[in-house]
C-alpha cells in the first residue's frame, strides 16, 4: 500500500488548538509520521485529509469507532480520491488498532 | 397484568409516531400533549414496558409520574388499532400493575449533573432530562437498543434555544442529534444501519415543541418549524384549498425534507428535493444560524456522490423551512388502472409522466393496495391472495388528475376504475376476504383476462354487488368494544375518499401490523430496462436470504427522466436470525444496485434532501466494476464487521 493521510484534529482543549497528524505508508510500511501544531505540514499534500474534533479522534484512536464509521456519522470530513480511500479503509483500521495499544493520557 | 404478558405487543411496537397526531378526529393523548417526552405518549409507554420487562432499565421516580399521567381514556387504542392493530392501554395496564409491585422507596429521582442543569437553564425545568426511564422510551427510535451511552433529552421551543444547546454540547465535547417524529429511525434502527444512524452518547434534541406553522395563501407557501408533521401541514394548507407535497402523515416535514427530499406520488407534478422549498433556516456545528438565502454562505448544495457518500446523520439542524404549496384543482378525480405485470404498468405510467398527466402518479403494488385498504392484516393477506390468484391484479397505475386528463387516460386504457370501486373495496374488504376460494372467484379466474372481466366487463356489476357492504358490516372484524367508534369513523366520507387518503397518507403504517419492514430502492433513470434491473437487484437478495420482499411503489420524476422506487423487505425484527438475514440482504442489494449505471440507493440520498438533486444524482454514476465492488465489501466489513457480527 502506498498512501499518505493527514488527520486534522480540531478543538483540542483547553484552548481549542489544532494538531496535524501526518502518516505516510510506502509498500505497506509506515514511512513517515509527523505530529505538529504548525499547519505547514499541509504542504506534504497528503492523498487524504481527514478533519474532525478531538473527541472523535480519541474514539478513533481508542478503537471505539472506525474512521469510516466516523465519516458515516458526519463526525469527520474527508477530502481526497474517494475511490482510492476505499482501498485503504482496512489498512488504516489495522493501523488504528496498533495505535490503540499505545498508552495515552487524553 | 404482567409486563411479560404484553411483551409480544411491546416488542413489535414499530415507533410510527402516529399517536402524536389527531388523524382520526379523536384528539391525542393528553399526557403526551402535556409532557412532550416520548415516554408520555402511547408509543413510549410501550417501549418503556418492553425495556422494563427485558431489564434494560431500572425504575426511577419518573416512572410513577409517567404511569400516573395516563387516565386510560382509550384514545390511543382507537388510533393504534386502526393503524397497527395494537392496544397501548394493555401496556399501560401492565405498567400500572408493575408499579404497584414496587416499594415506594424503590423509586428515586435521578440526580442532576452539570449538563442537564445547563440544558434546563436553556429550555426550562420541565423540558430537559437525564432520567434513564424517559431515555429508555427513545430506544429503537433514535437510541440504539441496549446502548450503554449517557444520554440527555431536551425539547427546545425556539431556534435560539437550539443554538444554546449546540454550544453547550460543544463545550462539553459531546455529540447531539435532532429527532423529528422518529419514523425513519423506527425502521432503520432494527438493522445494521442502527450504528451509523445514531449517536453513542450525548444530547437528543426532540423537536416536538417547535410547531410554528404559518400558511401564506398569497404567495402559496407555508413556513414551518421542525415539529410540524405532514398531517398538520396538509390540514392547514387545505383550509386555503391548497396542498403540500408531503410524506406519510406522521413524519415531520422538515426531517423528511432534510433527510430524503420528500418524494411522493405528487412528485410527478410538484417535484422533489429542492423543488419543494424556498428557504431554510439552519444551525451549523458551531452554533451559527444560517439561511439558504444568505448570500455569503458556502455552496449549500455541494454533495458527495457514490459509495462514500453514505452519511445518515445530518450536518446541520434545520429549524425553519418555507415550502411551496399547490392549488387544489376543482375537478380532481382518482383513476386506477389495474395490471397483471410490472412492465405493462411501467409503460403506461411512463407515458403519462412524459405527457405530464397526473397531479399524483405512481405504480402501486398489490401488496400496498391490499395492506393499506384492509382493516386488519389477516384480511389484507386474504385480499392479497385473491388479487394474485384469481383477479391477477398485481400492479395499479394510481392517478389523481383533472377531468381532461382522466379522459385521455380512459382513451389510452381499455379499462380502469375510480373512487367508487376503491370505496367498495375498503368497505367490502372483509366480505371479499370471506369469498376466498368461492365459485365466483373461480369463475373470474377462468376468464381469458380476469382483470378485464372484473373491472371492464359484464362481471363488474356482480363483483361490486358481491362487495356491497357498510361500515356496520366492516367493523365486525374489530375488537367488540371498539366497533361503535369504528362504525362512526368509517361512515365519514374521507375514510373512503381516494383523494383524501392520498393527501393525508394515514394508511402506510399498516405495513407494520405484522412485521417490521426495511425500505430498499432509490433513484434511477426512468427507462423500463433500468427499473426492471433494479427490481431484480432487490428481489434476488430477498430470495437469497429468505426475506419476504415486495415491490412497493414507483414514482416518475422530471417527466419520466428519473424514477424513485421503493421495494420493501418484511421481516420479524424480534427474531435475531431474521435480522441477520435482512442485514445480509441489505448489503447484497447495495452491491447489486451499485453495479447498475445511474442507480443511487436510497440510503445514499440520506441527509442530502436540502441539496440540489442535480448535485446528488448527476452525473449519473457508472456502474461499479468488480474491483470496486470488492473494495465496497471491504468497506462494509470495516464499518459493520463480518456477517456473523450483524
Amino acid at each position: 500500500m502506498n498512501a499518505s493521510l493527514l488527520n486534522v484534529v480540531q478543538n483540542i482543549p483547553p484552548d481549542n488548538k489544532t494538531i496535524y497528524y501526518y502518516i505516510k505508508f510506502t509498500g505497506g510500511n509506515l514511512d513517515e509520521l509527523i505530529t505538529s501544531t504548525d499547519e505547514s505540514v499541509k504542504q506534504k499534500q497528503a492523498d487524504f485529509i481527514v478533519a474532525g474534533d478531538y473527541t472523535t479522534f480519541i474514539q478513533i484512536n481508542n478503537g471505539q469507532m472506525s474512521s469510516a464509521m466516523a465519516l458515516l456519522k458526519n463526525r469527520v470530513k474527508m477530502t481526497g480520491n474517494k475511490m482510492k480511500a476505499l482501498t485503504i479503509t482496512k489498512p488504516i483500521d489495522n493501523y488504528n488498532n496498533c495505535v490503540k495499544g499505545v498508552p495515552t493520557d487524553y | 397484568m404482567k409486563l411479560s404478558d404484553v411483551l409480544d405487543t411491546t416488542k413489535r411496537e414499530p415507533h410510527c409516531g402516529l399517536c402524536k397526531i389527531d388523524f382520526l378526529g379523536t384528539n391525542v393523548c393528553s399526557a403526551g400533549k402535556k409532557h412532550g417526552f416520548v415516554a408520555y405518549w402511547p408509543e413510549g409507554r410501550m417501549e418503556l414496558a418492553r425495556a422494563l420487562a427485558e431489564k434494560e432499565v431500572e425504575p426511577t421516580a419518573a416512572l410513577r409520574d409517567i404511569v400516573n399521567s395516563c387516565n386510560m381514556c382509550g384514545i390511543c387504542d382507537r388510533q393504534c388499532y386502526f393503524v397497527t392493530q395494537r392496544r397501548p392501554t394493555h401496556a399501560q395496564q401492565a405498567l400500572q400493575d408493575y408499579l404497584k409491585t414496587l416499594p415506594p422507596t424503590a423509586l428515586k429521582p435521578t440526580p442532576e449533573d452539570d449538563i442537564v442543569k445547563g440544558l434546563r437553564a436553556i429550555v426550562g425545568e420541565s423540558w430537559a432530562t437525564n432520567d434513564p426511564v424517559i431515555i429508555a422510551s427513545y430506544q429503537r427510535s433514535i437510541i440504539k437498543q441496549k446502548s450503554k451511552g449517557k444520554y440527555y433529552i431536551v425539547m427546545p421551543k425556539t431556534t435560539d434555544e437550539i443554538v444554546a444547546i449546540v454550544n453547550l454540547a460543544n463545550t462539553h465535547k459531546i455529540p447531539y442529534l435532532p429527532r423529528g417524529n422518529g419514523t425513519f429511525f423506527g425502521v432503520a434502527l432494527q438493522t445494521l444501519l442502527a450504528e451509523p444512524a445514531t449517536i453513542e452518547q450525548g444530547i437528543i434534541i426532540d423537536m416536538w415543541r417547535m410547531k410554528e406553522l404559518e400558511v401564506d395563501p398569497e404567495s402559496i407557501t407555508a413556513t414551518i418549524g421542525p415539529g410540524v408533521t405532514s398531517f398538520e401541514l396538509q390540514k392547514a394548507a387545505h383550509v386555503h384549498n391548497l396542498r403540500a407535497n408531503v410524506a406519510e402523515a406522521e413524519s415531520c416535514v422538515i426531517a423528511n425534507a432534510q433527510n430524503l427530499g420528500i418524494v411522493t406520488t405528487w412528485s410527478n407534478t410538484y417535484g422533489w428535493g429542492t423543488d419543494n422549498f424556498i428557504d431554510a433556516e439552519f444551525i451549523d456545528s458551531t452554533g451559527t444560524i444560517q439561511h439558504l438565502s444568505d448570500k455569503e454562505i458556502p455552496n449549500p448544495y455541494a454533495a458527495e456522490q457514490g459509495l462514500l457518500s453514505l452519511s445518515l446523520i445530518p450536518s446541520v439542524i434545520v429549524t425553519k423551512l418555507t415550502l411551496k404549496l399547490h392549488e387544489i384543482l376543482p375537478d380532481e378525480e382518482a383513476i386506477f388502472i389495474p395490471f397483471n405485470n410490472l412492465p405493462d404498468a411501467l409503460d403506461l405510467a411512463h407515458e403519462l409522466a412524459r405527457r405530464n398527466i397526473g397531479v399524483s402518479l405512481a405504480v402501486l403494488s398489490r401488496k400496498y393496495l391490499t395492506e393499506f385498504i384492509s382493516p386488519t392484516h389477516e384480511i389484507a393477506e386474504d385480499f392479497n391472495y385473491i388479487a394474485e390468484k384469481y383477479l391477477k391484479l398485481n400492479y395499479i397505475v394510481d392517478v389523481i388528475c383533472d377531468a381532461a386528463s382522466k379522459k385521455i387516460i380512459e382513451e389510452l386504457t381499455p379499462f380502469s376504475f375510480g373512487s367508487e370501486m376503491i370505496k367498495s373495496l375498503i368497505l367490502g374488504s372483509s366480505k371479499l376476504a370471506s369469498m376466498k376460494d368461492s365459485n365466483l372467484l373461480k369463475m373470474i379466474a377462468e376468464e381469458e383476462d380476469p382483470l378485464k372481466a372484473v373491472f371492464g366487463g359484464p362481471m363488474r356489476k356482480h363483483f361490486e354487488k358481491g362487495l356491497a357492504n357498510s361500515p356496520k358490516e366492516l367493523v365486525k372484524v374489530f375488537d367488540e368494544d371498539l366497533r361503535d367508534f369504528f362504525e362512526k369513523l368509517y361512515s365519514k366520507p374521507e375514510l373512503t375518499d381516494s383523494i383524501w387518503l392520498h393527501n393525508y397518507r394515514i394508511l402506510p403504517c399498516r405495513m407494520e401490523r405484522k412485521h417490521m419492514w426495511m425500505y430498499r430502492g432509490g433513484y434511477m433513470p426512468g427507462d423500463k430496462k433500468t427499473i426492471m434491473k433494479v427490481v431484480e437487484a432487490l428481489e434476488k437478495p430477498a430470495q437469497q436470504y429468505d426475506i419476504d420482499g415486495a415491490f412497493g411503489f414507483l414514482s416518475y420524476l422530471e417527466r419520466g427522466k428519473l424514477a424513485h422506487l421503493e421495494y420493501d423487505y418484511y421481516y420479524d425484527h424480534t427474531d435475531p436470525d431474521a435480522r441477520k438475514r435482512v442485514n445480509k440482504a441489505i448489503v447484497e442489494s447495495w452491491r447489486r444496485q451499485f453495479a447498475i449505471k445511474g442507480v443511487t440507493p436510497l440510503e445514499f440520498i440520506c441527509s442530502k434532501g436540502l441539496h440540489r438533486k442535480e448535485h446528488i444524482i448527476y452525473p449519473l454514476l457508472p456502474g461499479l466494476s468488480e474491483e470496486e465492488l470488492g473494495h465496497f465489501e471491504e468497506l462494509i466489513e470495516t464499518l459493520f464487521g463480518g456477517e456473523d457480527t450483524w
